[in-house]
């Protein structure tokens, strides 16, 4: 019985500490992967929006003025109970919807930022993205 | 001793198989057609750039085609699973401030990646081009 209770208990950690990997690894610093000396302003059409934890990502397509070719750029925001308290709902945003950020690049150079702030084209509706900036080093 | 074996191959046999029911879950796509895909249509100097975002609500396959730019919304869209085929009709700008009615023909090839490809002809009047999207990556 009580080798039972110790298997039982190996299990439910293994599970526990599995599901704690996945979680941060999806999770990170703000400076370790965003550049505060890159912020960037760009206008786009919503082409996907990823609603989960930790972070909400949405994907807009940007052309650029200089080569005249379409970027897909990926925007994190904060986690869906912080963008909810900053007035976001889950139909906020549609697929098409134009819309115009203010952020950071990410360290790498691809097409990533962190969003600051989103403002909805049509209407002109500014909502806060629920930025890590300030908030993690 | 051997009771005790017994009981940590069973309980490690559990746990792989948790694992595997849960990874088998997180592996569940829906309808193949359903998502964002980014790609080119036309060759060299004609080329541009195309994204076509299609949706499915079970009974209609819906989308549009280079959100914000030259928008068009897909029409009589279906998908032919038997060969994988795909048709679509759109009234896009195939000039500046110039629409066509377009007929879209495309097979879906590696059918099981998330980045699945979708390739075929762009039929506007008599002119036709070829094109190649790639399914986003689900993250």
């Amino acid at each position: 019985m009580k080798y039972v209770k110790c298997a039982s208990l190996v299990v439910v950690l293994a599970m526990v500490v599995t599901v704690l990997a996945i979680s941060s690894g999806a999770h990170h610093s703000f400076s370790a992967q965003y550049d505060s000396n890159q912020p960037v302003s760009l206008t786009g059409a919503v082409t996907k929006i990823e609603w989960m934890n930790p972070h909400v990502y949405f994907y807009i397509d940007v052309r650029n003025e200089e080569t005249g070719r379409v970027e897909n750029w990926a925007l994190e925001m904060g986690a869906p109970a912080v963008i909810q308290r900053n007035g976001w709902r889950r139909n906020t945003m549609k697929m098409g919807d134009m819309v115009r950020i203010e952020g950071t690049r990410a360290r790498t150079g691809d097409p990533h930022a962190n969003a600051r702030s989103v403002v909805m084209v049509s209407t002109g509706v500014r909502l806060g993205a629920g930025s890590s900036e300030d908030v993690t080093p | 001793m051997k009771k005790l074996m017994q009981l940590k191959s069973f309980c490690l046999s559990a746990g792989l198989l948790s694992l595997t029911f849960a990874a088998a879950l997180a592996a569940q796509e829906g309808h193949p057609l359903v998502g964002s895909w980014h790609g080119t249509m036309g060759e060299g100097a004609s080329e541009r750039d195309l994204t076509v975002i299609m949706d499915w609500d079970g009974s209609v396959l819906s989308g549009l085609v280079n959100p914000g730019f030259e928008h068009a919304d897909l029409q009589n869209a279906r998908l032919v699973s038997a060969d994988w085929t795909v048709y679509f009709e759109l009234d896009f700008e195939t000039e500046p401030g110039q629409e066509e009615r377009c007929v879209v023909n495309g097979t879906i090839d590696r059918l099981g990646s998330d980045r699945r490809t979708m390739s075929g002809t762009w039929n506007c009047g008599e002119a036709t081009a070829r094109f190649e999207i790639v399914r986003d990556r689900d993250y």
